[in-house]
């Protein structure tokens, strides 16, 4: 039963399980493929975000480069510029450098977030981003690329990332007279550009290699500063660094997700800002590589749920197929034995109909036996109150006689009749005794016998009528020639037959005796025909096969021969009938009946 | 005729002997005819077809005999002689006090009586006596 429980149970389960396997993996991938293609558009909208971030920024380096620059003195322009800062937490120094690279003009927010004048002035003219800016006309705006800031040759402590955005400054004779320079500390835009969720990795590379922004501290803006980070060579920065040398891409592998996109600020402002009043023109060579790294540790966390689903589902299924599966397998072990049970008692019934039906055929053959022995022991009786009472009737009368007698003559008279009596009683009880073995025998040896040879044998008794021709003895035994029957009667009943037909020939023809074995529906028969004088059955049928009935007064005969062979037959379940037309012959038929049951 | 004439039939000689010799000793002047069975009754019946003289009284038929038994000779005898009764009375005498052939006779209306052997002496000076009353 467990194992037909469990069978079923895999049956049910495994198939069920790798839908669910193939289902949950579809889901995966889709929910990966759904990240992927958000995660694919966020960093592209990020391009947007850093023009919209840098636009106000362009338009308030422009406006300043279009408002004439006198004098450094002139109080109420710096006033101006303080007020304009004040509002703009973000912007650091605003200055402006003569042709030459020098500071002419210094505001600067302090650690307390207040604009105040400097006044002492730096010459930046060899820095890079003066010498990139230095050729601008109106209405050009330079940006420099994102780096620490710097203040009198060294790294101003602690680090400060920013851009500067320059633009051509003019007196109000409209003489260009050098740039204006407005610091914008960086921290806000690499973080809105960086954002990212929890658990991936952001890289912001610039086109000189250096990590603007990085998960580590220590790689952003590790080439300025001049140190050596040994996580730099980490796989995830290596990868980094060679994505940073191919075009823009997107793929999801390995369960982990790597986008990469550049933006090309000047060109973007371009694109983006196309309103006809504004004629600012970008200039420079500003680009950021955006790379972002989703790792599979955290693809592998969103995906938890599916994966908690796939194993809640797996255990529930699990419990609720193995229950169903065994109260299956219980169900269907009942019914099997109910079904076992049922065919049991099915056979049982069976055996007890076959075993009535045999009890019922041994009753019949019981019955059968009975009713022979019916009509025997009435034949007996028949017997007992003919033939011996009228023998011991006769002495009584003849013992009266004897007492009575009035002289020797009529003693002597009546001794001879004593004398018959006895005699006639004699062979009365040796008759009887034949006739009452052959009723008594209980087990009668039978065996399986050649008829041709009990023929043949009966026949050779009877030489002296055979010899002269004058009777014949014929056999057809073609059907059947072994019958199993007792020996002793076989021969008996043939040699009785054949006495009877020599006895009873007719001598107006030529006499026979004709032994024919057939079958009628399997029963064995055996038919003895002669052409002899025949019996007159109207007149003689009842008493045939009865005891010292005689049909014919020309022969000799005490008419026991058909009556013992009527006996002897049914002493083996075999039956004799007989046909017969006075002057034409007899035909006797013998039925052997299955001898099987005889006691 | 005053002479009673009494047919026996049967194959028991010693019967015939006992009984002839009573019926003697009750009268000598009864005129008695054996025959050893019912065939040899039955063919003197049929060769004196004719004559009247041969009725007997009293026929004493036996059941039991080898050729043609009792039944079978009143049979026999109905087809020959029908109204044989009305001047024979014909009585079964026999050794058997069988139900059978108790039931049997009865259904002969031809009989006059059944006797089971031996037939005592009475009986049969009983019957001469009634015989000779009815003359």
């Amino acid at each position: 039963m467990v194992r037909k429980a469990l069978l079923r149970f895999a049956l049910l389960f495994f198939p069920l399980l790798i839908i669910a396997l193939f289902w949950s993996n579809m889901q995966l991938k889709e929910q990966n493929n759904t990240l992927f293609m958000h995660e694919k558009g966020k960093l592209e909208q990020k391009t947007d975000l850093a023009v919209e971030f840098i636009k106000p920024i362009v338009s308030g380096v422009h406006f300043w480069s279009s408002f004439p620059f006198d004098s450094a003195t002139d109080t109420s322009y710096s006033e101006k510029i303080i007020r304009f800062m004040e509002a703009m937490p973000n912007y650091d120094q605003f200055r402006i450098l003569d042709t030459n690279g020098i500071e002419k003009l210094r505001l600067e927010r302090n650690q307390e977030g207040k604009i105040i004048p400097s006044t002492i002035f730096q010459d930046k003219s060899d820095r890079y981003y003066f010498i990139e800016s230095k050729k601008l006309t109106a209405n050009e705006v330079y940006i420099s690329k994102l780096d620490l800031n710097i203040e009198h040759g060294h790294l101003e402590f602690p680090f400060k990332p920013v851009f500067r955005c320059i633009a051509p400054i003019y007196d109000s004779e409209k003489v260009k007279i050098g740039v204006v320079i407005i610091n914008y500390r960086a921290e806000q835009f690499i973080k809105m550009l960086s954002e990212h969720d929890k658990g991936s990795l952001f890289f912001i590379t610039d086109h000189y290699g250096e990590f603007v922004s990085a998960p580590h501290d220590s790689a952003e803006f590790a080439l300025q500063k001049g140190v050596k980070w040994s996580g730099m060579s980490s796989p995830v920065y290596q990868q980094v660094k060679a994505l940073e040398e191919q075009k823009d891409t997107a793929f999801l592998a390995n369960n982990e997700i790597w986008i990469t996109t550049t933006i090309h600020l000047e060109e973007a402002y371009k694109t983006f800002v196309k309103s006809p009043s504004h004629n600012v023109q970008l200039v420079g060579n500003t680009s950021w590589k955006l790379t972002h790294y989703i790792p599979s540790s955290l693809l592998e966390q969103r995906n938890e749920p599916i994966y908690r689903g796939r194993m809640l589902f797996g255990t529930f299924a699990f419990i609720v197929l193995l229950v169903l599966s065994l109260v299956l397998a219980n169900r269907d072990a009942t019914k099997e034995k109910l079904h076992k049970r049922l065919n049991q008692s099915h056979q049982e019934l069976k055996k007890a109909q076959t075993d009535l039906e045999e009890k019922y055929t041994d009753l019949k053959k019981v019955s059968e036996k009975l009713q022979t022995r019916n009509s025997q022991l009435r034949e007996f009786n028949y017997l007992i109150s003919h033939n011996i009472r009228a023998p011991i009737t006769s002495i009584s009368t003849l013992t009266d006689m004897y007492e009575d007698a009035k002289s020797m003559e009529e003693v002597h008279e009546l001794n001879p009749k004593l004398k018959k009596i006895t005699q006639t009683l004699s062979n009365l009880v040796e008759d009887l005794l034949q006739y009452v073995r052959i009723l008594n025998a209980d087990k009668i040896a039978t065996k399986t016998l050649d008829l041709k040879e009990i023929i043949e044998e009966s026949a050779a008794l009877f030489i002296e009528a055979t010899d002269q021709k004058t009777f014949v003895i014929n056999t057809n035994l073609e059907a059947w020639n072994t019958i199993t029957f007792s020996s002793i009667y076989l021969k008996s009943i043939i040699q009785n037959l054949i006495s009877n037909a020599i006895k009873y020939r007719s001598h107006e023809r030529d006499a026979y005796i004709l032994f024919k074995t057939y079958k009628e529906k399997g029963v064995h028969k055996l038919e003895v025909v002669d052409n002899g004088i025949g019996i007159d059955l109207s007149k003689h049928g009842k008493d045939i096969f009865k005891l010292y009935k005689r049909f014919h007064k020309q022969a000799s005969g005490k008419g026991m021969g058909l009556f013992i062979i009527k006996s002897q037959l049914e002493a083996l379940n075999a039956t004799i009938e007989i046909k017969s037309e006075k002057g034409v012959g007899t035909i006797f038929t013998i039925t052997f009946n299955n001898i099987d049951n005889h006691e | 005729m005053n002479k009673t004439t009494f047919y026996l039939v049967d194959d028991d000689d010693v019967y015939l002997f006992i009984t002839k010799k009573i019926l003697k000793m009750i009268s000598p002047d009864i005129t008695i005819r054996e025959f050893t069975d019912g065939e040899e009754a039955l063919d003197f019946f049929k060769e004196n077809a004719f004559d009247d003289n041969i009725i007997p009284d009293v026929i004493l038929l036996d059941l039991n005999m080898p050729y043609l038994d009792g039944w079978g000779f009143l049979n026999e005898m109905n087809k020959l002689h029908p109204d044989l009764a009305r001047k024979t009375k014909i009585y079964i005498v026999t050794s058997s006090d069988n139900e059978e052939d108790l039931s049997s006779a009865e259904n002969f209306k031809e009989l006059a009586g059944y006797f089971v052997k031996p037939i005592e002496r009475e009986r049969l000076q009983e019957l001469c006596e009634s015989i000779l009353s009815d003359k």
